[in-house]
């Protein structure tokens, strides 16, 4: 993977991980991402709630966005979040917030664009575990968002992730 | 690998001052990630007690790297004695459930109703507390306390003292559909606030519906199951054949909402022919002030009689009767709302049974019904005792201000208060707070749906989006008892005082927070002067969490006491020779002289139930808790939701067969107020004029993905009732009749 698309890991990441457009905004604007930029210039109302019904209170077809919770025992803090864990001890880090699951799909992102850059032989592992069921989710969050910027977002990182 | 673990934490931490220069994508991981040690955190076993259900059994818990990774019994513990119940061992699955409310959040769409989508938008605990808090302000200011309504339990105590605080007048919770008539006869029959039922120590069992092995309170399952291995006899009346019905010697399919009229049958065989304990009532009871008059009274009440009402043989009530005083120590055991809230006449049926058990003279004795030797923990207002509360003014709207004895207790009726917002006082709630309550405990649950649209603003704290949140302005998300520190008396077995520590296995999740917390924020906002320490700061919970272990002598804090995890004293049980019966007699009251004064039943007499068969409605309708549920909370957790996913209408072959049904084909029930349709399921064992339907299900919140949808709300064909007319049927200590209906089925 290119260092192009590790950047846009990160931007995902963050974008999973906090819906608050004039940051995305900021950030696409650093990722150089035309798409992004004009999306969250002229259509950012809207996002905060599509992201609350999508990931937080799913409202029809649920989309919580932790890798434990998209296993066939839909749940949080099983075995990913201890993987996660310890893959992220492993390097000598933690997430800030150390009472919410360890496998959201945001901090899975940055964490997996870290090593991309800077331990790319561990990457693959990394895959394995812990980002490959992130395409299938990509394409229920295509399907379900109703926000542009949330549908772009899902397809462009399920082609990267292909 | 490639990069050491060094080189990781150096680039974290000079990234920190990259941030600022570099701007958001290089700062993107270390917005989120932080330095930690490389180590390993092990395994931890901790002590905790459940939070499900109210004998909160001990639980030993398994916790690793921040996650609850298996939940067992704790040994020692009187509640589960080194067990725990389907629900209790699911526990985590709560926690752990993707659907769980996590930030405080303010809906965008105005638009109320269950089909509407809230809009949610996540904010800051400070933006919501503030908004409460101004919500409360402006309708005092307004419309006075009266306008105020919260759907909350009583604890904690933290909770009570701001309810207490801003002069609160309607707080409603589920007391009238649970403890309340239990409540109100004990406290004026035998003294006592709560029970224990000392099964163990009993040979002869009688109990009227109560299936204590299906409802799965481990304390009483085991109690029951230990009673049988010491040789006691078990009678069941019941219009099923429930688990416990299969487990006792004897079962009799009693009609729907008669129990009272065996009750009153057995006393007048215990006083006709003398059988009573003639040591313990002549001692420690009113009987001899008032024995003319209750021999007068209950004379008529023949088993010949009880016979015609309740077809349970005449014979049959005479012969237990007998038994039942000659084989003691025996006990009428309940569970509040098993006995008490399921039909009009539950006040009198509850008082008639506590004269069986006072005429069995088992009351705080071996083998009866005793009195809980509890840790009396104090609460927040003994601790830092509050500024004089401002006097309670305006109008009930649950309108229990015209039955005296419910006043008396202090809680609130749920059964009463959709009539309250839309019929009797319409406008008059201007802010409502609901706190673990959604619609669907209440009868008639759509009438509450209209009820919380005519409410301006409508705050939520809960663990689950129910169907009450739908209609928030502001949701606000509460911990799970996983995540909660308290010390936890036990009162449901309890002969000799223990206490076990309810503490958090893990921090609270994403922003979650107590109802404690709540109470202490807005009070700092609304009251601020009853929620400062005597030293002028305000209250600390975790200050007062030690205070209370120190005050009940658990230890030196809360971290100490927590670390052992439980306490217990095992002091001699000393039956008690008075009774602190309301009067100050000091002994049990058979004839309450108090009821007479105030208008309601001194003695209990037959009344029928609310709503009888009639060729419109031929047909009773009973509702249950499945085991591994509990109220209306649990549907929607994983494991359970797996063992028992959806209700169906339970019906009689014979029933089916004359109305031309088939095993999970569609039929509606119909009653004078509503209809649910789901799939019939046929059994033998139900009365062919009865249907049976579990409670919990039906929930239509669209954010609960496992229960949301699935099944039917009993509570809709359940009529709400008006408090006109609980005067009038004489349901004096305010019985919420949740199984009072009667219904019409047909095949779809």
């Amino acid at each position: 993977m290119n260092a192009e698309q590790t950047a846009f890991l990160t931007f995902a990441g963050s974008a999973f991980l906090s819906p608050e457009p004039a940051r995305l905004l900021a950030l696409a604007r650093e990722l150089g991402d035309a798409e992004f930029v004009e999306i969250l210039e002229t259509q950012a109302d809207g996002l905060e709630q599509d992201y609350n019904r999508l990931f937080l209170n799913p409202l029809g077809t649920p989309l919580p966005p932790w890798q434990d919770a998209n296993q066939e025992e839909a749940r949080l803090m099983g075995e990913a979040h201890l993987s996660a864990l310890e893959w992220y001890r492993r390097f000598g880090v933690a997430p800030q917030r150390t009472s919410d699951p360890a496998d959201h799909i945001g901090l899975l992102l940055l964490f997996y664009a870290r090593l991309l850059d800077d331990a790319p032989e561990e990457a693959e592992a990394f895959r394995i575990r812990h980002i490959d069921w992130i395409p299938e989710f990509c394409s229920k969050v295509e399907t379900q968002a109703q926000h542009p910027f949330l549908r772009t977002l899902a397809q462009r990182l399920r082609q990267v992730l292909a | 690998m490639g990069l050491t673990r060094r080189d990781w934490l150096q680039w974290t931490g000079g990234a920190a001052a990259g941030v600022m220069a570099a701007g958001g994508l290089q700062a993107a991981f270390e917005e989120h990630f932080q330095a930690a040690t490389p180590a390993a955190a092990g395994e931890q076993t901790l002590i905790t007690s459940c939070g499900i259900c109210s004998p909160s059994c001990g639980i030993k818990a398994t916790v690793k790297d921040g996650a609850i990774r298996f939940l067992e019994g704790l040994e020692g513990d009187l509640s589960g004695n080194g067990h725990l119940c389907g629900k209790g061992a699911a526990g985590a699955a709560f926690t752990y459930d993707p659907d769980r409310l996590k930030y405080p959040m303010k809906r965008t769409n105005p638009k109320k109703g269950l089909d509407e989508d809230p809009g949610w938008v996540r904010i800051s605990w400070d933006e919501a507390l503030d908004t409460i808090a101004a919500k409360i302000k402006d309708a005092i200011t307004r419309y006075g306390q009266e306008s105020l309504l919260f759907v909350t339990l009583p604890s904690p105590d933290v909770w009570m003292r701001f309810m207490n605080a801003i002069g609160v007048i309607n707080r409603i919770d589920h007391i009238d559909e649970c403890f309340l008539t239990d409540r109100i006869i004990q406290r004026y029959t035998t003294g006592g606030k709560t029970w224990c039922n000392d099964f163990e120590n009993s040979k002869y069992i009688v109990l009227f519906g109560w299936d204590i092995l299906a409802k799965a309170k481990l304390v009483y399952a085991n109690g029951i199951v230990d009673a049988r291995d010491n040789g006691a006899k078990i009678v069941c009346f019941n219009p099923q054949y429930s688990a416990t019905a299969r487990f006792a010697d004897e079962w009799y399919p009693i009609k729907p909402g008669t129990d009272l009229a065996v009750a009153l049958a057995m006393i007048q065989v215990l006083l006709s022919e003398n059988l009573y304990n003639k040591e313990f009532v002549d001692a420690y009871t009113n009987f001899k002030d008032y024995e003319t008059k209750i021999r007068e009274h209950f004379a008529a009440y023949t088993p010949e009689w009880a016979e015609q009402e309740s077809e349970v043989p005449a014979d049959v009530i005479r012969r237990i009767a007998r038994e039942f005083a000659a084989n003691g120590p025996a006990i009428v055991p309940a569970h509040k709302k098993t006995l008490c809230a399921n039909y009009a006449n539950g006040s009198q049926l509850v008082h008639a049974i506590s004269i069986l058990n006072i005429l069995a003279g088992t009351i705080d004795r071996p083998g009866g019904r005793y009195f809980p030797r509890s840790v009396n923990i104090p609460g927040v207002d003994n601790i830092y005792p509050p500024p004089a509360y401002p006097p309670k003014q305006g109008r009930r709207i649950d309108g229990k201000e015209k039955l005296p004895f419910v006043l008396e207790d202090g809680g609130g009726m749920f059964s009463t208060l959709t009539d309250g917002i839309l019929n009797r006082y319409p406008g008059m709630i201007k802010f409502a707070f609901f706190n673990f309550y959604t619609a669907l405990g209440f009868p008639n649950p759509p009438q509450m749906f209209e009820a919380l649209k005519t409410i301006p603003f409508l705050a939520v704290m809960d663990i689950i989006p129910t169907d009450t949140a739908n209609f928030a302005d502001i949701v606000l998300p509460h911990v799970t008892y996983l995540e909660a520190n308290d010390l936890v008396a036990r009162d449901y077995k309890a002969k000799y005082p223990q206490v076990v520590v309810r503490q958090a296995l893990i921090p609270p999740m994403f922003e979650t927070k107590s109802i404690a917390y709540v109470g202490l924020e807005l009070g700092k906002r609304l009251a601020p002067d009853y929620f400062k320490t005597p030293a002028g700061e305000f209250i600390n919970l975790n200050t007062l969490l030690d205070e209370k272990t120190k005050r009940s002598g658990l230890g030196g804090s809360f971290a100490e006491f927590k670390a052992v995890g439980i306490y217990e004293n095992k002091q001699p049980f000393t039956p008690r020779t008075t009774f602190a019966t309301a009067g100050g007699s000091g002994k049990c009251q058979i004839y309450v002289p108090q009821f007479a004064e105030k208008g309601a039943d001194p003695l209990p007499v037959w009344r029928p139930k609310r709503d009888l068969p009639s060729p419109e409605y031929p047909y009773y309708y009973l509702t249950f808790i499945p085991a591994v549920h509990r109220r209306n909370t649990t549907e929607n957790n994983a494991i359970l939701h797996e063992m028992f996913p959806t209700n169906s209408a339970i019906i009689s072959t014979a029933l089916a067969a004359k109305l031309g049904i088939k095993e999970g084909q569609t039929v509606r029930i119909r009653s004078r107020v509503g209809a649910i349709e789901l799939p019939a399921h046929l059994t033998e064992t139900i009365r062919p004029d009865a249907v049976m339907v579990a409670h919990g299900f039906g929930h239509r919140s669209k954010f609960l993905t496992k229960a949301g949808g699935l099944g039917a709300r009993d509570g809709d064909v359940i009529p709400a009732q008006t408090i006109d007319e609980l005067v009038k049927a004489g349901n004096f200590a305010g019985a919420a009749c949740i199984m009072d209906a009667v219904v019409n089925i047909e095949p779809l």
